[in-house]
């Protein structure tokens, strides 16, 4: 699990490479200061690399969109695979996730 | 330790240490000329000046406290004392005259006839030597003294001498300065002169450090994952990088594995190293046997090999079920069959690789017995040495392999080195390969970091029963394998994976408390991002993701089947 942050248009661009299972979704969450920190703004997160994503993935993922809704920020997921898509449907995610395909 | 990097470290460090303790010497005498020149050409007579009126203030202090006329006299002799041997000490002599007490004042003559005279005089009767006052000398020490109706003078007549002493001292300290100048100018330009070319080295030998440490994160990259599903290995050069490697790929039925060891050590024989991987990954992936790669190798390592570079090699092929292994040794230490007891495997030995183009080599078989293990090694293990030089030996490694999980070899492998070696240095490249074999598809979890090979197991599962990966299922079993961990307190979570009847039939086992996953309170998926609760969606997941899950608990263990059909699934053709 990697994450590569890039900052375009006063946009945070985060690029997620790899699987988000139990153990990487702790290393996640023990990085996500950056993201954290633009919560007041607009955070991309690029998912086009993301393999796999578990119970714990969703759940580093709320906290930061909780973390986003308090500050008034947006948080957009973009290039879902049709298994971590399947993932936010059965979840219900799909419905409080901003999710676009590009 | 012989470390030649230890070594190299050590040396940086003592170039350093030189370096900080020359520039401290330096500066120091750069300081101490600077300083002795400030004091040389600052005037003597400032300083002496200064020095004087300091004894003044303190025959005053002193004087004032004087019960009698005699004590007074006293203290003021010894004072016109201390500041005529203070003048001695600036290299200008005095005689004492014999003292005449009849007379009011001393008289001190100097070596150039210059006189100082210690007077008193009475403030009524006035100066008694008045025209020597008017002369044009100076009072060191003047003080009057009320009780005794008296003042108390130091008096040069002229000072003559100190502009003989001063041009005396001064043209002295010149002649040295100029000598010290020369000398610390000369010491610095030889010391650059000799220091310079060690700087070089140096800075050389930390460029080429630090290029090894790349070439040797380069070679750790060449190897591929040192841990997976059924297999476990260890590499350790004994410079940063060596002419020892394995390597694996993994087919469908079947994998094939190498142990080598290059001769020499370092960068040549890591350059090799890097070739034969190569070779080995190219000519494992065309699925040829352990006999075809082996003289293949053979035969491309002696081309445009002047240097004579030869390799020790052990190329097998071991099927995922039934632990059939077919080999080819050339010139390999045999490896170690682990099941019940440990017993080296019966090899014919054939040449090493390079040594002659067209030399045919022998290829064996073996039937594993069930659950046993192969541990192949390189000579780094059988050849460590102990302080005073002893083997470890093959009975050694023979013990240490004895009665242990396979899972646990190499750790306890190298633990025996360790307490082995004691403090005797790495000599040679040490690999160390442990597979098990013919394993049915049982995994053990002991920790929610292990969960990080429940993908390696279940991509070994699925070649092994030549079916697709299938979607889902390594997610449905993570989450239901760490609610285990989790929450039933147990130690360990035992995964089987087997096929029966077009059916995946997964089961999860451990001995924690009563936890039956599936009672666990559904979540709420239609709820707002501020009401969201993560809990329950782990079984969410599983419930969803796979046909059937059923919990029950036998003797005292959790069971819980996870099962999904394959049928319409594509078999592997």
């Amino acid at each position: 699990m990697q994450i590569n942050y890039q900052q375009t248009d006063g946009q945070l661009i985060a690029i997620v490479q790899g699987r988000l299972g139990t153990v990487e979704s702790e290393q996640f969450m023990n990085n996500m200061q950056p993201l954290m920190d633009a919560a007041d703004g607009t955070i991309r997160l690029d998912c086009h690399q993301l393999e796999y994503i578990s119970s714990s993935g969703l759940r580093a993922l709320l906290t930061l969109n909780k973390q986003v809704h308090a500050k008034g920020g947006k948080l957009i997921l973009t290039g879902l695979n049709d298994e971590v898509k399947q993932v936010f449907q059965i979840t219900g995610f799909n419905s409080i996730f901003t999710i676009t395909d590009v | 330790m012989n470390n030649p990097k230890q070594i190299f470290q050590r040396l940086a460090l003592t170039w350093r240490l030189l370096l900080i303790i020359f520039f401290s010497v330096f500066f120091g005498f750069v300081a101490i000329t600077i300083v002795s020149a400030v004091l040389v050409f600052k005037s003597d007579r400032d300083i002496e000046g200064e020095y004087v009126i300091k004894l003044m203030k303190e025959y005053e202090q002193r004087v004032d406290t004087t019960a009698s006329d005699e004590q007074a006299e006293a203290l003021f002799d010894l004072y016109s004392l201390r500041v005529q041997m203070y003048r001695q000490s600036a290299s200008v002599l005095f005689q004492m005259d014999s003292v005449d007490h009849s007379k009011p004042y001393k008289v001190i003559r100097g070596v150039n006839n210059d006189e100082i005279f210690a007077m008193r005089f009475n403030k009524e009767k006035g100066f008694l030597e008045e025209n020597l006052w008017k002369s044009g000398g100076w009072i060191v020490i003047y003080h009057y003294m009320e009780q005794y109706n008296q003042v108390f003078a130091l008096y040069v007549r002229n000072n003559n001498f100190y502009r003989k002493s001063d041009e005396y001292n001064h043209s002295y300290i010149r002649y040295l300065m100029a000598i010290w100048l020369l000398l610390v100018t000369i010491i610095a330009i030889s010391l650059f002169k000799t220091l310079r070319p060690i700087e070089k080295r140096v800075r050389e030998q930390e460029r080429i450090a630090g290029e090894l440490q790349i070439a040797h994160r380069i070679q750790m990259m060449m190897l591929p994952e040192a841990k997976c599903y059924h297999l476990d290995s260890f590499f350790q050069p004994a410079r940063e990088t060596g002419g020892d490697f394995f390597y694996y790929v993994q087919l469908k039925d079947r994998m094939l594995f190498i142990i080598a060891d290059v001769s020499g050590k370092g960068i040549p024989a890591s350059l090799v190293m890097a070739m034969n991987v190569s070779r080995f990954r190219l000519l494992a992936s065309q699925k040829l046997d352990p006999k075809q790669i082996i003289e293949i190798m053979n035969r491309e390592m002696l081309n445009n090999n002047s240097d004579g570079q030869f390799m020790t090699a052990f190329v097998g092929s071991i099927t995922r079920h039934g632990g059939e292994l077919t080999f080819c040794n050339a010139g390999h230490n045999a490896p170690v069959i682990v099941g019940r007891d440990a017993q080296f495997m019966d090899v014919k030995p054939n040449l090493p690789l390079g040594v002659i183009a067209d030399y045919e080599y022998e290829q064996q078989f073996i039937q594993l017995p069930e659950g046993a293990s192969l541990f192949c090694y390189t000579d780094g293990l059988n050849e460590a040495v102990d302080e005073n030089g002893n083997f470890f030996g093959n009975d050694r490694i023979l013990s240490a392999l004895t009665n242990v999980p396979p899972d646990k070899m190499i750790e306890t492998m190298m633990a025996q080195v360790h307490r082995f070696s004691g403090k005797a240095p790495q000599e040679d490249d040490l690999t160390l390969l442990c597979i098990e074999a013919n394993q049915p598809n049982v995994i053990s979890f002991e920790s929610i970091e292990q969960t990080a090979q429940l993908h390696s197991f279940l991509d070994h599962f699925f070649q092994s029963e030549a079916l697709d990966v299938v979607p889902g299922v390594e997610l449905a079993i993570e989450e239901l394998l760490v609610n285990a961990l989790q929450y039933s307190g147990s130690t360990s979570v035992q995964l089987k994976g087997e096929v029966q009847e077009q059916q995946l039939v997964f089961t999860l086992t451990d001995n924690g408390t009563p936890f039956n996953p599936l009672n666990a309170p559904q979540a709420d998926t239609s709820a707002s991002v501020e009401d969201r609760q993560i809990g329950g969606l782990g079984i969410l997941l599983a419930t969803e993701l796979m046909d059937k899950i059923s919990y029950n608990r036998i003797n005292n263990q959790n069971i819980v089947i996870l099962c999904k059909s394959i049928i319409n699934k594509p078999m592997v053709s």
